[in-house]
C-alpha cells in the first residue's frame, strides 16, 4: 500500500473514532424526521411541491434541505478544522512528520480522507432518504408517488451531486484555512464566508465566483441549467486544485 | 584518521520575527555517541532539536544526516526516533496509538508493540485511552513510539522529566543500550546535570541561542581533593608559589593533583595551621560548572 493510501486509511479511522465526527451523522435525521412528519400529517412539516414526489426526488429534496440548514456546513467545517488545525496546534501532526517525511502526502492524505468521509455521508443520506421514503413516506399518497424515479431523475441526480460538490468545496476551503488558523477561527471565518458567498450569489457579475450560485441555479429549472452545471464542475475542479496546491505549499514551508 | 560524523549541524540560525532562537550554531555527532544539550529555559535547545528532526526549517545554515541535507531530503528523518513533547491521539488507547504508527511504516509489529509495552511497564494499561494517562506514563509511551521502528538516531527532549526513579532508570538504560550496544547516536536535552553526567559522553551548552561549550566529559575519571583550613592571604600566596594550580573557596583549598597533598600540608604546618577537614570527590558536571562548594 502506498504512503498516501496509508495516511488516508489512518485518517479515516481517526475520523470515525472521533466523537465530533459523529455529529455529521445527524444529517440523517433530516429525511427521517421529514418523512415521519409528512407520513403522520404533522402540522409542523408540510409539503408544497408540485405533484407527488418520487424516491430520488425525495432524496434530492433532502439534500437541498440539509444544505439550507447551514448547521451541517458548520459541523463539517469544524471536523475539517480539527483534522488539520488542531493537530498543528497540539503538534500531534508530528506523529506523521518523521515517519512520512513528505509533508504534501500528509496534507493530501488528510484531505482525501475528509473527501471520502463527506461522500460516505452523502451516500448514507441518499440511502436513508430512499429507505424512509419506502418505509414511512409511502404511507402518505398525497405526497409520495411510490415510484423510484420519473422523467426528472437526471436533474434530481445532478442536484444531489451539486450539493455534494458544495461540501467538497467546503473541505478544500477549510483545509486551506486550517494551515493558518485555529479550528474555532476556521469555523468562524467559514461562517462569514458562507454569508458572503450567499450574498454574492445574488449579485450579477460576481455571482459566478460563489459556489452557492451554482447550487441555487441547478435546483431552479432555469434555461441555462446545462451551462451552470458545466461551469460548476469546472469551478469545483479549479478550486480543488488551487486550494490544495496552496495548502500543500503552506504546510511544506511552515514550522510544525 | 578524522572522525566520521553522522549528524552535522552547520551554522544554523533560527529567527522568529525579531527574536533569534539559534545563532550560527554548529555541532557534530558521531556514531554511538551520547550528547547532552544543556542550557537555561529558552536557550534554544528544543529549537535545535526541532530543526534536526525536520519539524522546523532553519532560517540559515543546514543540518546534514549521513551527508544529506535534511531539508532537501526529508525522507531521511524516517530513521530518527524522536521524543519531543510526545504526541498521541488521546481518544484512542496506548496500544492503538502504537498500532497506528506501525501502519505508517506499513509493517505488522504486534510482537514489537507487546515487547515495548512490557519493557516500559505499560502492558497492563495498554487498553486505556491515552487521555487517562499520567505525564510519566505518556513519557513512557513516547519512548515506545520512538523505538517502534528501527532507529538510526535517537533524539530526546528532556526525557527524564516527570518520571519516577524506575522510569528514569529505564530511560537511561535504553539510551546507554542504544548507544553502546547498537551504536546509535543519542542527542538529548536536560536540565538535570546529574543525569547528564551519568550517561553522556559529551555535553553541549547553549545560552541565548549561542553555543557556549562543547566538550567531552573527560572529568568522569578525575577527582577533586578538598582541604579545609584557615586560609590567609599569606598562605594563599605561599601555596600558589609552590603548588601552582589550586583554587580557593571560603575556607577550602581545592586541587586535582593528589600528589600535592604532602606539599600543602608542609606549607600549612610551617605557617602554624592545621588541616580541619579533608575530602576527595569524584568530579562531575556540577563541579565543572562550579555549582558545588
Amino acid at each position: 500500500m502506498n504512503t498516501l493510501a496509508i495516511i488516508t486509511k489512518i485518517e479515516l479511522k481517526k475520523l470515525f473514532q472521533r466523537k465530533d465526527s459523529w455529529l455529521m451523522f445527524t444529517i440523517l435525521l433530516v429525511p427521517i424526521l421529514y418523512s415521519v412528519g409528512l407520513a403522520s400529517n404533522s402540522d409542523v412539516i408540510t409539503y408544497t411541491g408540485a405533484g407527488n414526489i418520487t424516491a430520488i426526488g425525495f432524496a434530492s429534496a433532502m439534500f437541498q434541505m440539509s444544505q439550507s440548514m447551514f448547521i451541517f456546513n458548520v459541523i463539517l467545517s469544524a471536523i475539517v478544522g480539527r483534522s488539520l488545525a488542531s493537530e498543528i496546534e497540539n503538534k500531534s501532526i508530528r506523529l506523521y512528520v518523521n515517519r512520512i517525511g513528505v509533508r504534501k502526502l500528509i496534507y493530501g492524505g488528510k484531505e482525501l480522507a475528509l473527501l471520502i468521509f463527506s461522500v460516505f455521508i452523502d451516500i448514507l443520506l441518499v440511502l436513508t432518504s430512499i429507505a424512509f421514503y419506502y418505509a414511512v413516506l409511502i404511507h402518505n399518497p398525497k405526497v409520495a408517488s411510490g415510484i423510484f424515479y420519473d422523467s426528472n431523475v437526471g436533474m434530481e441526480i445532478v442536484q444531489i451531486v451539486c450539493n455534494c460538490i458544495f461540501w467538497l468545496i467546503t473541505i478544500f476551503l477549510v483545509m486551506l484555512m486550517a494551515t493558518k488558523l485555529k479550528t474555532l477561527v476556521c469555523v468562524g471565518v467559514y461562517m462569514i464566508l458562507y454569508i458572503i458567498m450567499n450574498l454574492m450569489s445574488y449579485i450579477d457579475g460576481i455571482k459566478y465566483l460563489s459556489p452557492l450560485h451554482y447550487v441555487v441555479a441547478v435546483s431552479s429549472n432555469s434555461p441555462q441549467i446545462t451551462f451552470s452545471i458545466i461551469l460548476f464542475f469546472l469551478y469545483a475542479i479549479c478550486v480543488g486544485i488551487l486550494f490544495t496546491h496552496i495548502g500543500i505549499r503552506k504546510i511544506e514551508k511552515m514550522d510544525l | 584518521m578524522g572522525q566520521e560524523y553522522l549528524l552535522q549541524v552547520q551554522n544554523v540560525t533560527k529567527q522568529y520575527g525579531e527574536k533569534i532562537a539559534l545563532n550560527d550554531f554548529s555541532m557534530d555527532i558521531c556514531q554511538g555517541e551520547i550528547v547532552a544539550l544543556i542550557g537555561e529555559n529558552g536557550a534554544g535547545k528544543t529549537t535545535l532539536l526541532n530543526i534536526i528532526c525536520g519539524y522546523c526549517k532553519p532560517s540559515a545554515g543546514q543540518v546534514q544526516y549521513k551527508g544529506k541535507n535534511i531539508v532537501a531530503n526529508p525522507l531521511i528523518t524516517r530513521e530518527f526516533g524522536v521524543l519531543i513533547e510526545p504526541q498521541f491521539l488521546d481518544y484512542i488507547s496506548a496500544e492503538e496509538n502504537l498500532r497506528l504508527l506501525s501502519q505508517l511504516t506499513n509493517q505488522k509489529q504486534d510482537i514489537r508493540i507487546k515487547e515495548l509495552l512490557e519493557k516500559t511497564e505499560l502492558y497492563s494499561s495498554r487498553k486505556k485511552k491515552v487521555k487517562e494517562f499520567s505525564f510519566g506514563m505518556k513519557q513512557r509511551l513516547g519512548l515506545c513510539q520512538c523505538l517502534l521502528t528501527e532507529v538510526g538516531f535517537l533524539i530526546l527532549d528532556e526525557p527524564f522529566v516527570g518520571l519516577d526513579p524506575i522510569g528514569k532508570e529505564l530511560f537511561k538504560q535504553t539510551i546507554l543500550d542504544m548507544a553502546h550496544k547498537q551504536n546509535v547516536p543519542v542527542l538529548f536535552s536536560s536540565h538535570d546535570l546529574d543525569d547528564v553526567d551519568e550517561i553522556c559522553d559529551r555535553v553541549v551548552m547553549i545560552s541565548k541561542g549561542n553555543k557556549q561549550l562543547d566538550q567531552p566529559l573527560e572529568h568522569k575519571q578525575t577527582y577533586t581533593v578538598k582541604i579545609e583550613c584557615t586560609i590567609s592571604d599569606d598562605i594563599k600566596r605561599s601555596l600558589m608559589e609552590k603548588c601552582g594550580e589550586l583554587s580557593f573557596f571560603e575556607d577550602k583549598i581545592m586541587f586535582q593533583d593528589e600528589t600535592l597533598i604532602i606539599d600543602i600540608q608542609k606549607i600549612l604546618l610551617q605557617k602554624g595551621h592545621y588541616i580541619c577537614g579533608f575530602s576527595v570527590q569524584k568530579n562531575n558536571l556540577k563541579s565543572l560548572f562550579g555549582m558545588e562548594g
